[in-house]
């Protein structure tokens, strides 16, 4: 009987067991304030480079006095580049100790082992190289060679000369030179029959890629492209063998897996389990990487990412769940960050169905909702996210936080808004509001929290109501594709670049292949026409600027804002300077990871 | 059919006729299985093909946003797949595969899906096993003590604790468990798959979560039902016989009531094993534990056709020799009871 009574102990502890869990949520629940500092940082090496960022009007008529030569020397882009022949990566700390694996719990489910087309480039990236890459040793706030050793441009920036690194070699022993560059671009710009590319969108620009000798390339592109160097750090830039793609006509989907250059090559993988990378000997930089390998342990949903981290099975997770960032953040052991990622919350409208297609009802959307108010909701279950407008919080085109929180439809008193919202509603002719329907993904936090909390609010503010109609993730391309919506909250824009003109291109432009609202405003079409020829940082901003106007008068989506990251580490992983980013991370290479333990 | 149970008054289990009549039924069963796995694979094949939503469709990004395909772009991406072949081309490559033994490799990460299975599937069978053996430790000597003191105090303990561990998913004891190891102790068991030879601690360790919560709840139903069945078998002539005869009570509790009143648990557990082999989907999520059952579940999210149908036609198999296996037991278990 007693070893009966011992069986029936955890039970009795449920109780207690349960406090627990509420004490868990209601901690969840705390205000997180927004990472101010790092935006502040940002505008800060901005204006070291003379790209002007908030400080805009101040420093207008300085700029304006600057000789078009002397743009030549400095060409505007969003992100700083660094071009130092001399440059080399390392870890910031002295003496960086050698050895060790690093364990890192993130979801290791790939669809397939070509990043160009879905590969979970978030495993793999440290197997591979990209001509250039975002400065991990500055927090990624300008960008530095990587297969590049340095870089030429044009007046005009519709010309880039690429001086490729020598006596790279990939981990099957072919030697890296001009023609793999030349055949990975070519492929993504004008993939092969059957081949996909997930690039394609950022590269329209590139007119042609030649090929000057063995270790030089130049781009030519149809547009001045300020941001071109932004474009080649994306996370599926890598640069595989020509040997290999040929080989495999351009498809390297069902390669297991593709060579590379990086400072890890793969050793091993099970799926939806695990996967082991080791240091490359051979790898290009002197003394990179320090550590001996990989282990990348699959932890699907946030809370088993922090759970691995807490219990110590991993060393690092990009993004946890808040309960255990919570919970990290209490222990001396254990830092926790938050980052600001690309990526957007919305509800896209159907800009074509009645009465979507009436600006004001969109309008008085934007202006009623409280977006404060989701955000809190669904941050507990879901990632933190900044009220922000059409550009994410890093951009140095980014309008303040401190000046959204002031503005119609962003504030959080919402007595002026939604007033302003039911007069519209009125003059749309739908004073008491309409029936609709609203498409969500499957998952607890959208399904369960994020969008019935939108849809109390349409309702309660405008008397809207919204049927939610709940789908599975794997369809909501094909909805959006068909237009088979009204409302749909699994739609989000953004994309890998500080510099927002790609992104809006291709979301918010007429007829543009991504542009799943079906929003068209003249207006804002006009504004990207300039902005594709506009190399003038102080033009760009001002435009940009009539460019959020537009869509805060007439918007495409109702926007919620920009998402941020959760990292979690334990103290004792260096080399990432994970404290000073200013720019969220998946696809780290961990080439200047060390482990101080 | 020949497969109706027959009584024997005789004790003798394997006399030459009973051996023949046991060998015709099971090759009856055999034979029987062929057109119910053959109708799962034309079910399964079929159903993965109509739901709606296909993952080529977008090309989604981990840590968000997503890429949809336009219809040029898609078409090509099925055509360069294969997909775009007539569907009686592509299910006799499958059944090809299959009697290969191969069971081809998945749509998407290219491992082989007979590698994935026995990967997979070792740590399934395993806490399955172990879960189904912790239910009759628990569930059985409690079923019984609970029958034994009907109506006393003990009874209605045992009766309350089962109907708690019934009444709970074991799901959320799973959660439950796992945070309060985390929040408690800081640890959580190992992630991954550690298989038994290569590690037997840290392999406990990932099984013994699953096996002790699903363990709890499925001894609480065989406890429910040996209670059940064994106040049933109480009230039979032959047991009244054997108190009346002066035989000892644990003698007939265990010799004579106990034996009879098995059958159904047995029945009810083989039905669990089955199930369990399949996976118990919620409970592997709650302990990250990768098992079958939750790339069962992966395959179908992702629309992993040839995971999703080897994995269903392999429960089909699973699910045809349990029940075999369970009625080839009432064999043993009632020597009254013979094939032919």
């Amino acid at each position: 009987m007693s070893m009966k009574s011992r069986r029936h102990l955890p039970l009795m502890g449920f109780g207690i067991f349960l406090a627990l869990l509420m004490t868990l949520v209601a901690a969840c629940t705390e205000t997180v304030e927004v990472p101010g500092e790092t935006v502040i940082v940002e505008k800060e090496v901005i204006k070291e480079v003379e790209v002007p960022g908030e400080t805009v009007i101040v420093e207008k008529e300085v700029v304006k006095t600057v000789e078009v030569e002397k743009v030549v020397e400095v060409i505007a882009t969003a992100v700083p580049e660094i071009q130092d022949p001399g440059f080399v990566l390392s870890a910031l700390e002295a003496n960086p100790k050698r050895g060790g694996i690093f364990r890192e719990a993130i979801p290791v489910s790939l669809n397939a082992f070509d990043v160009l087309q879905g590969g979970g480039i978030h495993i793999i990236a440290p197997v591979y190289n990209k001509l250039v890459q975002r400065n991990v040793m500055d927090g990624l706030r300008t960008i530095v060679p990587d297969l590049v050793q340095t870089w030429e441009t044009t007046s005009d920036a519709k010309e880039f000369t690429l001086n490729l690194r020598q006596m790279v070699t990939y981990h099957d022993g072919s030697p890296f030179n001009a023609d793999d560059v030349i055949a990975n671009l070519n492929r993504m710009i004008d993939p092969p029959e059957g081949v996909t590319s997930a690039a394609k969108d950022t590269l329209v620009a590139v007119d042609s890629v030649d090929k000057i000798d063995d270790y030089t390339v130049k781009f030519t592109l149809n547009n001045p492209t300020p941001y071109f160097l932004e474009i080649l750090v994306a996370g599926n830039m890598v640069i595989y063998s020509d040997e290999e793609l040929n080989a495999n006509n351009g498809d390297l989907r069902r390669i297991e897996i593709p060579t590379g250059t990086g400072p890890f090559a793969f050793d091993d993988h099970a799926p939806d389990e695990r996967w082991k990378l080791r240091s490359n000997p051979d790898y290009f930089v002197p003394g990179l990487p320090y550590l001996d390998g990989v282990d990348v342990v699959h932890a699907v949903t946030w809370p088993e990412r922090g759970t691995a981290v807490l219990t110590g099975q991993a060393d690092y997770s990009f993004n946890v769940s808040r309960g255990t960032w919570d919970e990290g953040q209490k222990r001396a052991d254990i830092s926790v960050a938050e980052t600001p990622c690309l990526w957007s919350h919305n509800v896209a409208f159907n800009n074509e169905k009645p009465p979507f297609d009436d600006p004001r009802i969109r309008k008085a959307i934007h202006l009623a909702v409280s977006r404060q108010v989701q955000i809190d909701g669904y941050r507990p279950v879901w990632e933190p996210t900044f009220v922000t407008r059409w550009i994410p919080v890093p951009s140095p085109y980014a309008t303040g936080l401190g000046q959204i929180a002031t503005m119609p439809g962003y504030r959080a008193d919402k007595t002026e808004d939604i007033a302003e919202a039911q007069r519209l509603m009125a003059e749309a002719g739908y004073p008491d509001g309409f029936d609709t329907e609203i498409v969500t993904w499957n998952g607890a936090p959208t399904a369960e929290v994020a969008t019935p909390l939108f849809v109390d609010m349409l309702n309660k503010a405008l008397g809207i109501n919204a049927e939610i109609r709940v789908i599975e993730r794997f369809t909501g391309g094909e909805i959006l594709a068909s237009g088979d919506y009204e409302l749909d909250r699994g739609y989000s824009f953004g994309g890998s670049l500080l510099d927002p003109y790609l992104m809006w291109n291709n979301f918010f432009r007429t007829g543009a292949n991504q542009n799943w609202s079906r929003y068209s405003n003249a207006d804002l079409d006009a504004v990207l026409d300039k902005l594709a020829g506009e190399l003038d940082p102080i033009k760009r901003q001002e435009l940009f600027n009539e460019g959020m106007d537009i869509m805060d008068e007439d918007p495409p989506v109702y926007h919620i804002g920009f998402c941020a990251w959760s990292p979690m580490w334990y103290n004792y992983v260096k080399g990432l300077n994970l404290q000073i980013r200013s720019l969220g991370s998946n696809t780290d290479s961990w080439e200047t990871t060390w482990l101080d333990k | 059919m020949g497969s109706t149970p027959r009584a024997s008054p005789s004790l003798q289990c394997l006399t030459g006729d009973t051996n023949n009549a046991m060998r015709t039924y099971v090759i009856q069963r055999l034979l029987l299985a062929i057109p119910t796995l053959f109708g799962i694979t034309v079910l399964i094949f079929v159903a993965m093909r109509v739901l709606p939503g296909d993952p080529l469709k977008t090309i989604y990004f981990e840590g968000g946003g997503a890429r949809i395909l336009s219809e040029e772009e898609y078409l090509e991406a099925r055509k360069n797949l294969g997909l775009d072949r007539p569907l009686y081309i592509q299910y006799a490559d499958w059944m090809i595969d299959v009697f290969r033994g191969d069971m081809g490799r998945s749509f998407w990460h290219q491992k082989p899906i007979r590698e994935t299975i026995q990967r997979r599937g070792t740590i399934t069978v395993e806490y399955a096993l172990l879960a189904v053996i912790l239910s009759w430790v628990v569930g059985l000597p409690v079923g019984l003590i609970a029958a034994v003191w009907r109506n006393s105090w003990v009874d209605y303990v045992v009766r309350f604790f089962v109907t708690l561990f019934m009444a709970i998913p074991s799901f959320w004891l799973g959660l439950t468990v796992i945070l309060i190891t985390v929040l408690v102790w800081s640890w959580r068991p190992p992630l991954g798959i550690v298989h038994l030879w290569d590690n037997p601690v840290q392999n406990m360790q990932i099984i013994l979560g699953p096996a002790i919560v699903i363990g709890v709840a499925m001894g609480a139903i065989l406890a429910r039902m040996a209670r059940a069945t064994l106040l049933e078998v109480f009230r039979e002539d032959y047991v009244r016989t054997a108190r009346s005869k002066g035989l000892a009570e644990r003698l007939v509790v265990v010799r004579h009531a106990l034996r009879n009143a098995i059958l159904p648990v047995l029945t009810i557990s083989g039905l669990q094993l089955a199930a369990l082999l399949g996976g118990s989907v919620a409970v592997e999520r709650a302990f990250s534990v990768p098992g079958l059952g939750f790339a069962l579940v992966k395959g179908i999210q992702e629309r992993d056709w040839v995971i999703v149908q080897n994995v269903v036609l392999l429960y089909g198999v699973v699910f045809v020799f349990i029940n075999l296996a369970i009625d080839l037991a009432y064999g043993f278990l009632d020597p009254r009871i013979r094939y032919g």
